[in-house]
C-alpha cells in the first residue's frame, strides 16, 4: 500500500469512527474550531481569521487528514467563521442604535459645551442594582481609556438598559453623561 | 412575543456572544411593542442568514470530503 492510499485509508476511518456522514465530519470541524476560539478568549488573544484558519489546518493534518484537505476544510470553517462574525457585527450595531435612541429619549441637552454639565436627566425611576452600577463604571472607565469604543458603549449599554441612573455620584453621572457624548461626537465626525 | 419567546429565538444564534444577547434582551424588555416586532423581524432574519451559512458550509465540507 502507498503512502497515499495509507492516508485516505486513515481519513476513512476517522470518518468512519466518529460517523459516515459529511454532516457529523463538519460537527467535529465546528467543535476544533469553538476550542480554538475557547483558548483564544482564554488567552486574550484575538488572532486574525487567516491566523485561525492556519491552525485549523494545522489541528486537522494532526489528526490525520491530508494536507490538501484540510487546507480546504479551514477554509470552508473560516468562511463560516467570517460570515458569523460579519452577522454578530451586525447585530451590534443595529442595538446599539436602538440602544442609543432609548438614551435619547431618556436623556436631554440643556447646554452647547462638551460636559457632563450640559445634560439634564429626565425624571427617572429607580431600577439600577449595585451590579449595573459597577458594570456602567466599569463600561464608562473603558471608554474613557479609549481604544475600546465599541465594546465599552456595548457594556455600558447592557449595564443600562433599560435601566436609569439613580443613586449615582454627580461625578459619576457627570462621567457618564460625557461618555454618551463623546460616544455620538465620535460617531458623528 | 413574550421576553421568554425571544430569548428562544436569541438562543438559536450561535454567533451572538452573552453580552449582545443580554443587550438584546435588555432593550427588548424596555422598547414599546411596535419596536419589539421589529427587533423578532431583525432576528429571525438573522436566524434565516445563520441558517443558510451552516447549509453552505455543510455542503462545502460535504464536497472536500467526497472529492478527497
Amino acid at each position: 500500500m502507498d503512502e497515499k492510499q495509507g492516508e485516505l485509508k486513515g481519513l476513512q476511518s476517522l470518518v468512519e469512527k466518529f460517523a459516515p456522514t459529511a454532516e457529523t465530519l463538519a460537527k467535529s470541524l465546528l467543535w476544533s474550531g469553538e476550542i480554538v476560539h475557547i483558548v483564544d478568549r482564554a488567552l486574550g488573544i484575538k488572532p486574525l481569521p487567516e491566523a485561525r484558519a492556519q491552525r485549523i489546518e494545522t489541528a486537522l493534518i494532526k489528526k490525520g487528514f491530508e494536507k490538501e484537505t484540510s487546507h480546504q476544510l479551514a477554509e470552508a470553517y473560516s468562511e463560516l467563521d467570517l460570515g458569523k462574525a460579519q452577522l454578530r457585527d451586525e447585530a451590534a450595531e443595529y442595538l446599539s442604535a436602538l440602544g442609543k435612541g432609548l438614551f435619547r429619549g431618556i436623556f436631554s441637552r440643556k447646554g452647547v459645551t462638551a460636559t457632563g454639565t450640559d445634560f439634564v436627566p429626565l425624571p427617572i425611576i429607580p431600577v439600577w442594582s449595585f451590579g449595573d452600577l459597577m458594570g456602567a463604571s466599569r463600561a464608562i472607565y473603558e471608554i474613557n481609556t479609549a481604544g475600546v469604543k465599541q465594546e465599552g458603549v456595548l457594556k455600558l449599554l447592557i449595564a443600562l438598559v433599560p435601566g436609569i441612573p439613580t443613586g449615582m455620584s454627580h461625578m459619576a453621572l457627570e462621567r457618564f453623561f460625557e461618555a454618551i457624548y463623546i460616544e455620538s461626537v465620535l460617531e458623528n465626525k | 412575543m413574550t421576553t421568554k419567546q425571544f430569548q428562544r429565538l436569541l438562543n438559536r444564534l450561535p454567533h451572538l456572544d452573552g453580552e449582545t444577547e443580554l443587550l438584546a434582551l435588555n432593550i427588548f424588555a424596555g422598547s414599546s411593542p411596535e419596536k419589539k416586532s421589529q427587533l423578532v423581524e431583525f432576528f429571525i432574519g438573522q436566524n434565516q442568514k445563520i441558517d443558510s451559512l451552516y447549509q453552505k458550509f455543510g455542503k462545502k465540507v460535504g464536497e472536500v470530503v467526497i472529492n478527497n
